[in-house]
């Protein structure tokens, strides 16, 4: 499991002074990318041999808002994953209180759009991780 | 069925040429806040009342990718309505190839987070079987 710290910052909020529902998905990706490196993958580098992460189907529950400088963290975990693609469940919460939760199925593509097998880092890895 | 445009510009694509997928969740709001406003319902007013919409569940499918200077048109549909549920359908297209589809779930809470009734001009959907055929 994978831990990753967010403070909410003033362009985060929307009207309803709370943290606009899309950054959320943001805030789910920077963890994501944190993770990523940290398993030793440099999206840069496959990005040059062409090959980029792309999600594929989220699903998503927003469970209670967040507000300015609220500090929260994002857990990342594995659900699944097979040699094509990979789900993580990924839940950012308050002080252990579950604000958001969201299951992302990723996968790898060509920059022409093509099906990709994952990097290896990520093919050794399975549930529950 | 509510249409909205969009084009693609610099700052919502990423380091893979494509439309970063977050952005997604931003268009399809900016055609629901025009389809609200199209309806009557005047969200500063509402913000102004103590009430404000907010996205309790999406499931969205990412079926193609978008590129710089694409033409987008976002439909969307309702799906479902209750006095404090909205469920909306909403496909983004370009052309006739379908690039993402989400379900959103809408409701309205007061600025302390309690449910609130949806305005009468959603809910009225539902009561005229006008489902589709906005």
């Amino acid at each position: 499991m994978h831990s990753y710290p967010v403070t909410v910052h003033y362009e985060d909020t929307d009207l309803g002074g709370i943290v606009y529902h899309a950054n959320y998905l943001k805030f789910i990706e920077r963890a994501r990318s944190a993770w990523v490196r940290s398993l030793g993958i440099d999206q840069v580098a496959m990005r040059r041999e062409g090959v980029v992460f792309v999600v594929h189907h989220i699903e998503a529950w927003f469970q209670a808002p967040a507000t300015l400088d609220d500090a929260l963290t994002v857990t990342t975990s594995v659900a699944s994953s097979s040699p094509a693609r990979l789900v993580l469940e990924q839940v950012v919460d308050r002080d252990g209180l579950p604000l958001f939760r969201a299951l992302v199925t990723l996968v790898s593509m060509s920059t022409e759009g093509r099906p990709r097998r994952l990097p290896p880092e990520l093919r050794a890895l399975s549930g529950n991780t | 069925m509510h249409q909205f445009p969009v084009t693609v510009y610099y700052d919502e694509t990423d380091l893979g040429a494509i439309v970063y997928h977050a952005n997604y969740m931003k268009f399809i709001d900016r055609a629901r806040a025009d389809w609200v406003r199209g309806i009557g319902v005047d969200q500063n007013a509402l913000r102004e009342q103590g009430f404000v919409f907010v996205v309790h569940r999406i499931e969205a499918d990412f079926l193609a990718s978008a590129k710089l200077e694409d033409q987008l048109m976002i439909r969307t549909n309702v799906m479902e309505v209750t006095r404090l549920r909205l469920i909306l359908d909403q496909r983004v297209y370009r052309d006739r190839t379908c690039l993402f589809r989400a379900r959103v779930t809408i409701a309205l809470v007061s600025l302390d987070g309690k449910p609130r009734r949806l305005p009468e001009q959603l809910t009225a959907l539902g009561d005229l079987g006008a489902l589709m055929v906005m």
